[in-house]
């Protein structure tokens, strides 16, 4: 009887280990700003007749928010990710490669995030010349130039790092930001600032946010029984 | 013999006692045996065998750390599991069929023994069939009647042996069928293991090495003979300790012993074991590895041991064995001592190339390298060096490396047009006192003449006068000039590039003294000029140096009228007042009068002399004293002095002085200081009156070299390079071969230090001095010109600009003086000639301006053939690059320059017109110079990886390595397509 009973424990428990590790939680929140926001702004693209040419005047992407309520506003292109707390292990690579795209003389996405090793590529939509030029200190350099209809260029970052600013030179005022990380558990918001970081086990993390023009804040988050919230909010008070 | 008794009788008679004598032998004979153990004791316990016996120990447990390491490795890679699990899963299949495999080798050995005996049975029957044919052509010979019986009898053998063969065929073939069927079976098992012996070849090489160090992995009769192989006495066999496999004999280098010149045998190798192996860092002497095998020891490095060996560079005593033998040099008297403690160390008084004490390891460099500059790897002997070419040390002592250079100080030839005879009193007393960092030394107020202060007040001042009566006219350029804005004169001061050779007033000076903060004091710190000297002087210096200081290093800047005025007014402003306050004293009498003497005695009495003095002015004694002193002091070593044109040098000189004899060096009453020659090098340079200390000396008997305040860091420095001024050794000096290439770059290097090139530009990796006066100016001065400039048009969204977050690095080197490495590669020598004879403009976005240094032909060639041959490209004519206007390729090069493809104008500048829309940091030279400027095949390289060539810059690759041409032209060949905009590029602004 005994026997069977502490068999009855050990299957039981492997059951448990297994559900634990399945069954992965899930970090969700929001980006939000409290103040008076930057007023969105338009560059003049006048150095480059191809790229005042399009009928869009080019938005300055540098600090954008949705709509929001008494003072606080959902905020876009925040890099969020999990800084610290993650297991070390290696994780399965990225499916895919990030594509960054060079359309209308701005780069889209403005900010996105890429694993090690992942092949990101560029690819030119405009009927000009774009140079990607990465100012990454941790990775090679990388600096190619893109005619119109060249076939996209491919690029993989070797380390991580927070993140890493690609210019063109060509267009003084095309920049774009990608977060470099050796774990899968990051995300961008989009306008509403909503976020969901996906995979982590039980335990408690360190959540980074980046914004291009406020830096970076930190919090801290516990996910319990598969799920954790971390809101985070900027603001220019001081 | 004959009879015993009597003999034994004789015996008792002899006057001396058997007795004793036994006593005596038997004595002898063991102090004999003792000292014979001793001897060989001593030789067993010699320094070297304890230092080989601990080293393996060291090198056992490194060894067995490694292999540790890797079997971890090993472990944790999958390609290892994978492999041998694979092996071991084959293995055990094997093993199954293992009877099988038996009954099958039992089959084959079966089949190989038939075919033995078959194949015997044939050579017989062969050897039967010849001897038959033999018979058979003899009896034919013969005519002999048997012949037919016999040829009957030989076609039969014939028949016989072409059966046997066949038989024997075919047993060979079942043979290598049975061979053949084996190995099938067992061919994934050895190819497995081959496999797996790839990825273990590091592991099983450790574990061999092992094998040969450890006793615990040897079986016991190799143990017990490495046991008494090295037991005392059985060591004079084969022993594992040994010397020989450990010394070096030095191939094509001699020394000298006794009349005659025997290789060169360094033995250093016998305790310094781990010295050119890579593992040993963490270990104590002697089995640390060298600190540098990349340039040193290395076969592939530039110095391999085998051909250097040690003392070539180190000194000492290469046949040594023991610590004081090898003629080991303590670095300072502590660790003189605590070797004595140690090692019972003792220096080696008759060695006279001791090993060179740590901190001066570098001198040894000199002993090969006397021709360069700059020695790669050698910082301390090229600060000494550099240290002597700036304070002029040539000036007073000869040297031969800088035989022929001109004198290191501004001339004094027109003095009395640039500075007051008041000031120039003060600045003679105490010219620190007015530039904390001068280069101008200290020659009174020193401690050997400071108790003389009356004396050396009226010397100064004589020499003041003289200079001042003597000076001749000077007619400047300009009379007058424009007002001068000092706070544009600032501004142009950190524009213009001046900090490239002057530090400027305000500025700090770094802590030590390196080659790069050197650079930047080339020309004097451009502290309290309006005290020194006229606004208008500053302003004529400026427009034409040359004018005033023919031989001056100071180039043209090119400065307009209005430039000029704005910097001599800036650097007016910079004021020391209180220095030359005070009058020089008044001419005493009494004072001149004993100074006169000391000159005029030795030709004339005592009393002739007096009477000649009484028949002078107080003037003329001045004149006079002034002249003999300056003669005395020896001034006219740095500067260019009326009467003095062509006076020689008055120190000893310097060549070979780091073989002086110790006994030439006057140590003075300096007891305490060690009887070493780099001891008293460092002494006398830190304080180059200090062997006076304590003794009565006349006043024109006492040390003259003046102090230069060296700090500890140049002083160290410079006796690096006092110790490399040897006696020269020729066939050490035949290390560095004397090839063309060698020769036009140390010619063209010594140039470029003079004209301190590497003050703005990096040149062969180094330089760039002015570095962070450029990201001062970009965060001091140009945002300030910057902000003014634009009108802030927009309303304030409370955001600021701080949000512009500036590539400093990416600015920094968009606004730096061009990197010239490599130049030689990407210039066409015809154009740099001409550029360096006047410079035109390539980067208009620059502030910094290439001054015009005003070079002879001479040095024009020198430098031009200086980055040719550097870069190891033909010099000097250069084929140029034609372009076919009316090739397809041309008009494709066309295409690929224009805004729809590359849209190279985005960027460069062409023709003058600057790029639309781009802010000037993003501009790049022009292209319509390419044809006149660079080289074709560079231009090519570039195109291919502008990265590799400069990393960081701004010039994108659009020719990725096995990748697609981003353009379609000229059927995608990215070759073709490089050579098509490169023509293209050089048809621009080319009218020819
Ligand atoms: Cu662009």
């Amino acid at each position: 009887m005994n026997l069977k009973t502490s068999g009855a424990v050990v299957a039981l428990c492997l059951v448990g280990s297994i559900l634990s590790t399945a069954v992965a939680g899930t970090i969700e929140g929001t980006v939000t700003y409290k103040g008076k926001p930057r007023p969105a702004k338009t560059i003049s693209t006048d150095a480059d007749p191809v790229c005042s040419m399009s009928h869009e005047a080019i938005k300055d992407e540098k600090f954008v928010v949705g709509e929001g309520t008494d003072g606080v506003y959902p905020m876009g292109n925040i890099f969020v990710y999990v800084k610290s707390g993650y297991a070390e292990h290696p994780y399965p690579a990225a499916t895919g490669p990030l594509v960054i795209d060079q359309k209308g003389c701005t780069y889209v996405p403005h900010v996105s995030g890429a694993r090690v090793g992942q092949e990101v590529e560029f690819k030119n939509s405009d009927p000009t010349m774009h140079n990607v030029h990465s100012l990454g200190k941790n990775s090679p350099a990388f600096n190619r130039g893109m005619p119109a209809g060249a076939p996209n260029a491919g690029y993989a970052f070797k380390a991580p790092e927070v993140m890493v600013k690609i210019k063109c030179d060509a267009h003084p005022w095309m920049s774009c930001y990608v977060g470099v990380l050796d774990h899968p558990f990051f995300a961008v918001t989009e306008t509403d600032g909503k976020f969901s970081i996906a995979g982590l086990d039980d335990g408690t993390y360190v959540v980074e946010t980046w914004q291009e023009l406020l830096g970076t804040l930190t919090g801290s988050v516990t996910v319990k029984d598969g799920s954790g919230t971390l809101d985070i909010q900027y603001t220019r008070d001081k | 013999m004959a009879d015993k008794k009597e003999n034994s009788h004789e015996w008792d008679q002899r006057h001396y006692s058997a007795h004793l004598l036994n006593i005596i032998f038997a004595l002898s004979s063991l102090i004999f045996l003792a000292s014979m153990i001793l001897m060989f004791w001593k030789d067993y316990d010699r320094e070297w065998r304890t230092h080989q016996r601990s080293f393996r120990q060291v090198e056992l447990a490194k060894t067995q750390e490694a292999l540790a390491i890797e079997q971890e490795r090993l472990t944790s890679a999958s390609s290892y599991t994978t492999l041998s699990n694979r092996v071991a899963e084959l293995e055990a299949a094997q093993a199954a069929q293992k009877s099988e495999l038996d009954a099958m080798a039992v089959d084959r050995d079966k089949a190989d023994k038939k075919l033995g005996v078959a194949t015997q049975d044939l050579n017989f029957e062969k050897a039967e069939a010849s001897a038959m044919r033999y018979r058979v052509e003899a009896a034919h010979g013969e005519h002999d009647h048997k012949a037919e019986a016999l040829r009957a009898a030989y076609e039969k053998l014939t028949l016989s042996v072409s059966t046997k063969s066949s038989v024997v065929d075919g047993l060979q073939a079942e043979l290598e069928a049975l061979t053949a069927a084996m190995t099938a079976r067992t061919a994934a098992v050895d190819e497995a293991r081959k496999e797996l012996g790839k990825v273990t070849l590091q592991r099983d090489l450790l574990a061999l090495r092992l094998s040969k160090l450890d006793p615990s992995k040897m079986d016991v009769a190799t143990r017990l003979g490495d046991t008494v192989r090295d037991l005392p006495l059985m060591d004079a066999l084969n022993p594992r300790y040994n010397i020989r496999d450990h010394q070096i004999i030095v191939e094509g280098i001699t020394e000298d012993l006794i009349f005659d010149r025997v290789p060169r045998v360094d033995r250093c190798t016998v305790c310094h074991l781990g010295i050119d192996r890579k593992g040993f860092e963490d270990q104590p002497n002697p089995f640390k590895t060298h600190p540098d095998l990349d340039l040193f020891l290395g076969l592939s490095s530039p110095h391999p041991l085998k051909e250097f060996g040690c003392t070539s560079c180190h000194g000492g005593r290469g046949r040594g064995t023991s610590f004081t033998s090898a003629a080991h040099m303590p670095r300072s008297p502590e660790q003189a001592a605590e070797w004595k403690e140690e090692y019972g160390w003792h220096e080696l008084h008759h060695w006279d190339r001791p090993m060179r004490p740590a901190q001066y390891t570098q001198a040894g460099c000199f002993e090969c390298h006397s021709g360069a500059s700059q020695t790669t790897g050698a910082d301390s002997l090229n600060l000494g060096l550099a240290v002597v070419e700036r304070a002029g040390c040539y000036g007073c002592h000869e040297i031969e490396k800088y035989v022929g250079r001109s004198r290191v100080g501004p001339t004094l030839q027109h003095i009395a047009s640039k500075v007051t005879p008041q000031w120039a009193y003060h600045w003679l007393n105490d010219p620190k006192g007015f530039r904390d960092h001068t280069w101008m030394p200290s020659f009174f107020n020193q401690t050997n003449n400071s108790d003389i202060k009356d004396r050396t007040d009226q010397e100064a001042n004589a020499m003041v006068q003289y200079l001042m009566r003597e000076s001749r006219a000077h007619e400047a350029a300009h009379e007058s000039m424009p007002t001068g804005d000092a706070e544009r004169g600032r501004v142009l001061t950190r524009s213009l590039g001046c900090q490239g050779c002057h530090m400027l007033d305000g500025e700090t000076y770094p802590e030590t003294l390196t080659i790069q903060s050197l650079r930047r004091q080339q020309g004097p710190g451009l502290t309290g000029i309006g005290s020194k000297t006229t606004a208008l002087w500053v302003f004529n210096w400026l427009k034409d140096p040359r004018a005033y200081h023919p031989a001056t290093r100071m180039p043209n800047l090119r400065l307009s009228d209005q430039e000029a005025a704005d910097t001599a007014a800036y650097l007016v402003s910079s004021r020391k007042d209180d220095f030359a306050a005070t009058p020089p004293p008044a001419p005493a009498a009494e004072a001149l009068d004993a100074i006169a003497l000391e000159f005029m005695v030795p030709g004339m009495t005592r009393a002739q002399a007096t009477q000649a003095l009484a028949t002078m002015s107080l003037d003329e004694k001045q004149q006079y004293c002034g002249s003999k002193l300056i003669r005395r002091y020896g001034c006219f070593g740095c500067h260019d002095i009326p009467g003095f044109e062509d006076a020689r040098p008055i120190g000893t000189t310097l060549n070979e002085i780091a073989d002086k004899s110790i006994s030439k060096l006057d140590f003075g009453l300096q007891h305490d200081l060690p009887h070493i020659n780099y001891a008293w090098f460092e002494q006398k340079l830190a304080n180059p009156r200090l062997f006076d200390e304590g003794m009565v000396k006349e006043p024109k008997d006492r040390l003259r070299m003046p102090n230069f305040h060296l700090e500890p860091a140049a002083i160290n420095a410079v006796v690096t390079a006092l110790l490399g001024f040897t006696k020269p050794d020729d066939e050490l000096k035949k290390m560095v071969p004397r090839t063309p290439r060698r020769i036009f770059v140390e010619k063209g290097e010594a140039l470029a230090g003079e004209l301190n090139c590497r003050g703005c530009h990096v040149l062969r990796g180094d330089g760039g001095a002015i570095k962070d006066s450029v990201a001062y100016w970009l965060e001091h001065i140009k945002t300030n010109s910057d902000a003014s400039e634009e009108d802030d048009s927009g309303e304030d969204d409370g955001w600021g600009e701080e949000e512009e977050e500036i590539d400093v690095a990416a600015l920094a080197r968009a606004y730096s003086p061009p990197n010239l490495t490599g130049e030689g590669a990407k210039v066409q020598p015809t154009w740099l000639f001409h550029f360096l004879q006047a410079p035109e403009t390539i980067r208009p976005w620059l502030t910094l301006r290439m001054p015009s240094y005003g070079l002879s032909d001479d040095q024009l060639n020198t430098l031009t053939a200086f980055f040719s041959y550097d870069a190891e490209k033909p010099f000097p004519f250069v084929s140029q690059t034609v372009v076919d206007t009316n090739s397809a390729a041309y008009a494709a090069g066309r295409e690929m320059f224009s805004p729809s493809a590359m849209s190279c104008a985005r960027c460069h500048i062409t023709g003058g017109q600057t790029p639309i829309g781009s802010s000037e940091d993003n501009w790049a030279p022009d292209l319509a110079k390419a044809h006149a400027r660079l080289r074709g095949d560079w231009i090519l390289t570039w195109l291919q990886n502008p990265q590799a060539i400069e990393p960081g810059t701004k010039m994108p690759m659009y020719w990725a390595p096995g990748e697609q041409s981003p353009v379609p032209h000229l059927d995608g060949d990215p070759q073709r397509q490089r050579e098509a905009i490169r023509d293209y590029m050089f048809s621009l602004g080319n009218t020819q």
